[in-house]
């Protein structure tokens, strides 16, 4: 009968253990941490591949479930500023870059991993609708991330009066680069992505 | 006393070494489980509202944000994915060719979006195979012939590209990219992805 006991108690911890573990390992931060970093973008080259390994494969299951592999896209994930403060609703941002190198690119806000409902339906930008900075022929463009209507390339962040535009949950911004450059799967860490930079 | 000492050292480590192997054991399933159980999961959310079954392909747009139609005809399906990407069309088949090769046929959309293809995951969401738009243009095709069939399994069909799965089941996704769905532009995008053929049987 103390065995018994004992055995279900080793059982009992084990289970418990092994959920916490479960939980580092699918843990959104450990998700950043454990992937290649470039100012405040972090990516994996395994996203899809059937060379992942198994945590790797539960945490894209879970953050970016059926990601195509790395020739066919590579995702970046932000959830902080390009001075490493976490993305914050009561703040405006500004995110700058130019044109990037692949065949067509995306940079989409998230709110707890999904889109943000807004009367514009603009979730986000891309190398075929974004406006530049200096023209259709420029190279620099400019996307405003705020819950108030702005100028040119806006992302809302939601409306803040309506239930799903609560000021609360985490913000995440993904840049999607489709069939990128040799450049970006030799130079994950290295290539020029957008700075996010929040304005006072 | 040295001996009751050691018989309850003895005992200790072996319930703290079975408690801790039986953690390793549960984390270590629980993590390789996972994928298998959101994917189907996940189908079944997106399976059920469409009405089609396991290897039909699927004409609705998943965007992830509201559920209103984006195009007459064309359901939109809200929250059921995370992260996707709001600028895809997005047609989904759930495949079983644990008894029989499925035959996929499709129309290649050439010029008309920035970014077409085709891609197969097992059950395991391993992404297997992305057959795209340049892809089929190097080739000079605007239709495409696919017969899946389980990795293992002889089976040839003259004039079509063979697809050998890992696994049983798992999921074919055809990704368009519409960049501002809500244009005029965007819509007769939608309008004329919806003439084309997008066709599994076995």
């Amino acid at each position: 009968m103390r065995t018994v006991f004992k055995t279900l108690i080793s059982v009992g911890i084990a289970f418990i253990l092994a959920l916490g573990g479960l939980w580092c390992t699918i843990n959104p931060q450990r998700y950043e941490e454990s992937g290649i970093k470039n100012g405040p973008w972090a990516t994996s080259l395994e996203a899809g591949s059937e060379e992942g390994s198994i945590y790797q494969r539960a945490r894209v299951s879970i953050y970016g479930l059926w990601a195509l592999e790395k020739s066919e896209v590579i995702y970046y994930v932000a959830t902080t500023d390009s001075d490493g403060m976490n993305l914050d609703y009561n703040y405006n941002y500004t995110i700058e870059g130019k044109d990037l190198p692949a065949r067509w690119w995306s940079i989409t806000v998230y709110k707890d991993l999904y889109l943000i409902p807004n009367e514009k339906n603009r979730y986000s930008y891309s190398k075929t609708n974004i406006l530049y900075n200096d023209g259709k022929n420029g190279t620099t463009w400019t996307i405003r991330l705020s819950s108030k209507p702005q100028e040119g390339n806006w992302l809302p962040l939601g409306d803040k009066n309506s239930t799903s535009g609560k000021r609360e949950g985490i913000l995440c911004l993904t840049l999607r680069l489709y069939n990128p450059d040799p450049e970006v799967l030799k130079h994950p860490d290295t290539i020029q992505l957008p700075y996010i930079i929040r304005e006072e | 006393m040295r001996q009751k000492l050691d018989k309850t050292w003895k005992r200790w480590t072996f319930w703290v070494s079975l408690t801790l192997i039986l953690a390793f054991s549960f984390n270590t399933i629980s993590i390789w489980a996972l994928p298998y159980v959101i994917t189907d999961e996940m189908s079944d959310d997106i399976l059920e509202p469409s009405g089609v079954s396991v290897n039909q392909f699927t004409r609705r747009v998943i965007r992830g944000a509201v559920d209103e139609p984006v195009v007459e005809g064309v359901p939109t399906q809200g929250d059921v994915v995370v992260m996707t990407c709001p600028d895809h069309f997005i047609q989904f088949c759930r495949y079983d060719v644990s008894e029989k090769p499925l035959h996929i046929h499709l129309s290649v959309p050439v010029e008309i979006a920035p970014y077409w293809s085709i891609s197969f995951y097992a059950h395991n969401t391993d992404n297997f195979l992305v057959i795209n738009d340049l892809d089929a243009k190097s080739k000079g095709l605007t239709e495409l012939n696919i017969t899946l069939v389980r990795r293992g399994v002889s089976y040839e069909r003259q004039g079509d590209e063979m697809v050998y799965s890992p696994s049983d089941v798992g999921i074919i996704l055809i990704r368009t990219i519409i960049p501002d769905r809500y244009s005029a532009e965007g819509q007769e995008v939608m309008r004329e992805l919806l003439r084309l053929r997008a066709e599994a049987r076995q």
